[in-house]
């Protein structure tokens, strides 16, 4: 138990940072991506066999020791690269083995570094409000600035180095300029976005935030030999404007020989700057707003970082996209500010067993990603509707009126051969009106691939927006509920025959989830404030004019957001949570066999084993940076088996098979798109090592023991959670009691055999003893096998062992439960 | 990788599923019609079960034979006092025995025209007649409230069947025992007699006068017709209902059995013949014709269907001679075809296959010699130099590939289809458009989405749409309200039919709250009323 869930694996993460540009290497043989919290590098040079060298792109090795995001990355030539982190180290690395040649520990997050052409051994860096000069073997400042850049770049084969910040680029013209803190604030009139710097003339390109580029001629010789601080304002210098981008323009790079200037903003259109004519060329619809450019050293491609976590190569010969490497995707590809702001894709689970590890993610526009979490791979994109992803222009004067085109859900069949999905286009036309189309579509996948649309459903559920979309367990039946409380049965016909074959609902309330049990013959539904469970028939749909068993009505009458049946056929449990409490039912005995209070923003159970998490809110409305923790229960438990604490939102969150196909691994969706995997056991991690010969990552658990050593303090919030038990015991014990008098008149044994029990059960719940339960639970047997005999007698039969082996339970809750998030919220 | 332009595509709507199955398309074959002018509302038709399959048309004073083979009168017996009822043929197609008013019935040598029995008995109009199968006995039901049986060779009557209440207007024998006899009653009641014991076995409950009375050759169902209803009773139950059928719009009046006995034909007031499934008893076809249907039939050779009809005219409607050599069938028909298509697919594979093989080689110094080669396509393995192929894009598709979005809804406009205009506006949406394709209009193209708005706005399948044009159109153009005159009168065209939309959904709202108080359920689904614009 102790070490069970404690396996962490990182992966994914941003590769699209607005500093963090990909870096080539080794004359041009390698590049290296910062990806999240590690480098990966990836290979050019192995020629495929049709003799194309370029479009081979390998991963040789993932190097990652960093703990926090990478900012930004040079190249120190000898094969040799620097790394700079927001955990305050830059490191240095030895390409040729991954290892790590120096650490230099800083102490503040760094947000850029630039390394001098031919000052190899020295590096710049913005730390804080300074720029830095850093010895590298030394680990030494040699220099500083107060200067609050949030960029820098150093002139190729120049030894200029340039720091932006707002309007102003400040000049240093060689390290001895640096070290006399002398430099040219150069002064344009707009925000400025993007620089570069002509490697032969000593011209300024220099891009701004409403899209126009300026070349300055000859700003290297005009800084150049400067005492002293010194303003250069750019009106004063000879200039040459060209405009073609409609919104920022985000990246500029000239090429090795500078005849030609790239440039590329939010619209996706790479734009090609011939200088020397004048004219222009266009690569439009790259995917995502270009956010870096960087010219292979040989000139024959660049290598362009793009919105949607994408960095792709593009060959200068012919100008077309020739190699990608693909991240998880972002929602909104285009406005990198939204990223951070808008609710981000739901990871939905692929059970196909014959591919492990692979999780589609779901709520992206358009497609569906599917994405190999184990090797940290992206392997396709799924077309679910073929629309033109669009850069809509937004700024201040004309706000957007908030388009979006997402893929919202998504269920596989149990074999695998349908894929559900439903998709919403939501348009606000004017003030008041907003125009919804979703779409329900059911494709088909056959065995070798070939993805289908079988039938198309718009608006499900006519007006009402549909909440959830479950596909039966082993029928081609797909269960729809939406927001007006309807729950739609789909049926599969013919071959591609889909047809709503019965709608049902519970007193209108409602729907937000619904959970097939594992075999099949149950649909639980979240009806509002109760838990509805239908009976299903043979062909996977209620009958005619059924009538649903209502599980429960929740205590304090919140809605139930999420329902789920345990992955387990055995046990007769289910699980549902609302946004302040998590309930374990039994659907036999109708009763509560635990529950917790906690702010659940996020529920997922395994669909292989009886484990579920739950994210829990930490932070308060007032503090900015959301917090949350994931607890990670045993359903027969009221204790997590393991609680984790996280800096950054998780957004979303999914149990996915491992490679043996018995277990499953926790994946969690960080917000910065990197997600971290937890397991039970090393076998994530072993198919990681298998995949890649480079080093694999130790896991770091310090975010457990924080939140162990915190459990530990508050031994006041501990107590008075201890007399809220004993209540709850007490509570339970009478409940337990009289639920001997739940069932129907006719099935109810007479007073004789129950009397005794009633009194039995209730000096139970008052002393917590332990030998009493034994004797409680065999007569509690008879009652529930006369029942449920006529619906689950194997069920019913499982239950009961386990109710046996189960320990006392208030043995259970006392056990080190003040677990730090729920105290949290009392206080 | 830089991605390619995708294209607008049309969104398809689902057809109507039962336009045409295979046996509403058979049904519909027969389309050639023959009408036959008589002197007063055709009250019975019936076809001889032998070839030529004649037609006895009984209205008026006489009974008129219509010769199967040409379709046209070819004698007419006319020797009744009073109204003919009921011509009705002997198993054997040789004998025709017939009611009238004065409560004679008479039996008729077909070919010769004579009377062969005159039989007097009842004291009312004999409404019903009918042979026994073993063509002996002659049953009549008469509007004097009694049924008796007659035998032919003496000429006496055999039995009285009593117990009816009202007038006797149906009878129907029974195939598979030469004993059993139903008839329908004006006392709401189908009995079924057994003749040896001459009482009813049998008495069935229609709730309606009946009509028509109809026992299939199972022997098993009793199917009975009056008011709007028909009923399907399952004898072998104990008389229990098993269907009830009103699929009819008026009363039903006629009942038959098609040549294969699978098929009931019913006729109404309606003008309408349903044929109903006798298995399902789903309707498969209705057939239209142009009166009011007292009674129908269909030939034993499946070419002919006869209706009589209230305004004195006997309808014949004739299937293709095509269809009847081919032996066509409702299940058959696909078959069939399928089988032909198949044959001469798998014939055409095999001479073209024989026509390659053959392709003989030039011979040197030809012309033929001096192509050859030039029109051969690469075999696998060849390596094809990939020629760019322009992708071949729609008006509408180029425009708003340039961002012209004005001009992209001007071309999918121009299409006139509404599919199309459609798909643009709701791409225009998608890329938040709308508004810069609408606005800057002058009158001439601000008329064109005037007209498919007038057009499509009461479209179910359009309506939301273009309500969001609608409105869009109004807030860009509310100022210039009175400026063109042609302008104004689109617009007005748009608000009447936005008018008649909502005038319509009021209404049928209406009819659903007064459904829900006669039913006295709330309706589960209940419509939206659309807010006019």
């Amino acid at each position: 138990m102790k070490d069970q869930w404690s396996t962490e694996l990182y992966g994914g993460g941003s590769m699209s940072g607005r500093t963090a540009s990909p870096v080539w290497s080794g004359n041009g043989r390698y590049v290296i991506l910062p990806s999240g919290r590690s480098l990966k590098m990836y290979g050019f040079g192995q020629p495929d066999e049709a003799g194309n060298q370029i479009s081979s792109l390998g991963r040789v090795k993932t190097l990652s020791e960093h703990i926090e995001g990478i900012t930004a990355v040079a190249d120190l030539g000898k094969f040799r690269c620097i790394s700079t982190s927001t955990d305050g180290t830059a490191r240095l690395w030895d390409l040729s083995d991954g290892s790590i040649l120096r650490t230099i520990d800083v102490g503040y997050p760094i947000h850029a570094v630039a390394i001098q052409e031919g000052q190899r051994n020295r590096a710049y860096i913005a730390v804080g409000s300074e720029l830095r000069r850093i010895e590298i073997m030394k680990g030494r400042t040699e220099a500083s600035i107060g200067l609050n850049c949030n960029f820098i770049a150093a002139g190729p084969k120049s030894d200029t180095i340039l720091g932006i910040r707002r309007r102003s680029v400040y000049v240093f013209s060689g390290n001895v300029a640096f070290e006399n803190r002398s430099f040219v604030k150069f002064k344009h009139n707009r925000r400025i976005t993007a620089v570069s710097l002509h490697p032969e003339d000593g011209s300024l390109a220099v891009g701004d935030e409403i899209g126009v580029i300026t070349v300055y001629h000859n700003v290297v010789k005009l800084c150049g030999h400067v005492k002293g601080r010194k303003t250069l304002k750019g009106e004063n210098v000879s200039q040459s404007k060209m405009h073609w981008h409609a919104s920022s323009v985000l990246s500029l790079a000239y090429t090795n020989e500078g005849n030609i200037l790239l440039s590329g903003g939010s619209e996706a259109v790479l734009v090609m700057w011939e200088l020397s004519t004048g004219r222009k060329r266009f690569l439009p619809r790259i995917g995502g707003a270009i956010l870096s450019i960087s010219p292979r050293p040989s000139g024959t491609s660049y290598a362009l970082t793009c919105g949607d976590n994408a960095v792709r190569f593009v060959s200068a010969a012919s100008f077309s996209v020739v190699a990608q490497v693909r991240g998880i995707r972002p929602v909104d590809a285009f406005h990198q500010s939204s990223w951070s702001r808008s609710k981000l894709a739901k990871v939905c689970l692929l059970p196909d067993l014959k591919s492990p590890g692979v999780a589609l993610v779901v709520g992206l526009p358009n497609v569906i990603q599917a994405y190999d979490m184990w090797r940290d791979e992206h392997l396709a994109d799924i077309v679910i509707s073929a629309r033109n992803e669009l850069f809509a222009f937004k700024d201040r004067a004309t706000p957007s009126k908030g388009t979006t085109c997402k893929v919202q859900l998504a269920c596989l069949s149990a074999d695998g051969s349908f894929l559900v999905t439903l998709d919403v286009l939501r348009a606000k036309t004017s003030e008041d009106v907003e125009f919804v189309t979703e779409t329900l579509r059911f494709n088909s996948i056959d065995p070798e691939g070939k993805f289908r649309v079988a039938a198309k459903v718009e608006n499900p559920h006519g007006g009402a927006y549909t909440t959830s979309l479950v596909f039966h367990p082993r029928l081609n039946v797909v269960a729809t509920s939406s927001s007006e409380g309807s729950i739609n049965f789909w049926k599969l016909r013919k071959e591609s025959d889909w047809y709503c074959s019965r709608s049902i609902g519970y007193r209108g309330f409602r729907c937000s989830s619904l959970c097939f049990s594992k075999d099949g013959s149950l649909l639980a539904s979240a009806c509002g404030p109760v838990l509805a469970l239908w009976t299903l028939n043979e062909d996977g749909i209620t009958d005619i004019d059924a009538d649903p068993r209502i599980l429960c009505h929740s205590p304090t009458n919140e809605y139930i957001t999420s329902v789920s049946f345990t992955g387990s056929t055995e046990s007769p449990l289910v699980i549902t949570s609302s946004s302040r409490s998590v309930h374990v039912w039994n659907v036999i005995t109708g009763s509560v066999w635990w529950s917790a209070r906690m702010k659940v923003r996020e529920f997922a159970a395994d669909p292989l084993g009886e484990n579920f998490a739950v994210i829990v809110n930490l932070s308060t409305s007032s503090e900015s940076t959301p917090q949350c923790a994931v607890a990670i229960f045993e359903v027969s438990k009221p204790v997590p088996k393991r609680v984790f604490r996280f800096r950054h939102d998780v957004l979303a969150m999914s149990f996915v098979p491992v490679e043996t196909g018995d277990q499953s691994a926790l994946v969690l969706l960080a917000k910065d798109l990197e997600f971290i995997v937890l397991s039970e056991n090393d076998s994530v991690r072993q198919t990681r090592a298998r995949t890649e010969s480079g080093n694999t990552a130790d896991a770091e658990e310090e975010l457990d023991q924080s939140e162990d050593a915190e459990m530990s303090d508050d031994d006041d919030h501990k107590k008075s959670r201890e007399e809220d038990v004993d209540l709850n015991v007490a509570l339970s014990a009478s409940r337990r009691a009289l639920s001997a008098f739940e069932l129907p008149s006719h099935t109810l044994p007479s007073l004789t055999v129950t009397g005794p029990k009633f009194l039995m059960d209730m000096m139970t719940g008052s002393r917590d003893g332990d030998g009493d339960e034994d004797e409680a639970v065999p007569l509690r047997e008879d009652l529930q096998q006369s029942e449920s005999d006529d619906e689950k007698d194997e069920i019913s039969g499982k239950n009961l062992r386990r109710s046996k082996q189960r320990q006392p339970f208030s043995e259970d809750l006392l056990k080190s439960f003040a677990d730090a998030f729920a105290t949290k919220q009392k206080s | 990788m830089a991605q390619e332009f995708l294209p607008v595509v049309p969104k398809r709507h689902p057809g109507l599923p039962l336009r045409t199955t295979n046996e509403a398309r058979y049904w519909a074959r027969y389309q050639l019609r023959e009408d036959f002018e008589l002197p007063a509302s055709v009250s019975h038709v019936e076809f001889s079960p032998t070839a030529p399959y004649d037609l006895a048309i009984t209205a008026g004073a006489r009974v008129t034979v219509v010769d199967g083979k040409t379709n046209k009168v070819n004698r007419v017996i006319g020797s009744f006092k009073d109204v003919a009822y009921s011509g009705s043929f002997k198993h054997d197609g040789r004998l025709l025995c017939a009611g009238s008013a004065d409560g004679v019935l008479q039996v008729f040598d077909v070919q010769k025209r004579a009377t062969l029995r005159s039989l007097r008995g009842h004291s009312g109009a004999i409404r019903t007649s009918q042979f026994s199968m073993d063509g002996l006995r002659v049953l009549t039901g008469s509007d004097d409230k009694t049924v008796k049986l007659w035998d032919l060779p003496t000429g006496r009557e055999m039995a009285e069947l009593s117990g009816h209440e009202d007038y006797v207007r149906a009878q129907s024998r029974v195939k598979v025992s030469p004993h059993l006899w139903a008839t329908g009653c004006y006392d709401h009641k189908l009995r079924l007699f057994d003749l040896r014991t001459q009482k009813a076995i049998f008495t069935l409950n229609h709730d309606y006068p009946v009509e028509a009375v109809l026992i299939p050759p199972g022997g098993g169902l009793a199917i009975s017709a009056g008011g709007q209803e028909v009923r399907v009773f399952e004898l072998f139950a104990g008389g229990r209902i098993l269907q009830r059928l009103s699929n009819h719009a008026k009363a039903v009046t006629c009942l038959a059995l098609d040549a294969t006995e699978t098929r009931l034909l019913t006729g109404g007031l309606d003008e309408q013949v349903k044929v109903h499934d006798l298995n399902t008893f789903d309707v498969g076809a209705s057939i239209y014709f142009k009166g009011q249907l007292l009674s129908v039939g269909a030939s034993p050779d499946k070419s002919r269907l006869a209706a009589g009809l209230a305004s004195s005219k006997c309808t014949v409607k004739l299937i293709d001679k095509k269809s009847v050599a081919m032996g066509l069938d409702w299940a058959g028909e696909s078959l069939a075809d399928r089988r032909k298509s198949e044959e001469t697919k798998l014939f055409r594979e095999i001479t073209r296959g024989q026509q390659k093989e053959h392709k003989r080689q030039p011979r040197p110094g030809s012309l033929r010699y001096f192509l050859r080669g030039k029109n051969e396509n690469p075999i696998a393995g060849d390596v094809v130099i990939g020629e760019k192929r322009r992708v071949k894009r729609k008006s509408y598709d180029m425009y708003l590939r340039k961002f012209m979005y004005g001009a992209a809804l001007d071309e999918a406009l121009t299409m006139k289809r509404i599919d199309v205009t459609a798909a643009v506006v709701e791409d225009l949406i998608q890329r938040e458009g709308l508004c810069i394709a609408l606005s800057n209009r002058t009158p001439e193209r601000l008329i064109p989405v005037l007209r498919c708005l007038e057009r499509n706005v009461s479209d179910p399948r359009y309506a939301e749409l273009m309500l969001v044009v609608a409105n869009m159109v109004l807030d860009l153009y509310s100022k210039v309200i009175g400026r063109w005159v042609e302008v104004d009168t689109a617009l007005a065209r748009v608000h009447r039919a936005v008018q008649r939309e909502t005038q319509a959904k009021n209404d049928l709202m209406c009819l659903v709250g007064m459904m829900e108080l006669a039913i006295g359920t709330p309706a589960a689904d209940t419509i939206h009323v659309v807010n006019g614009a």
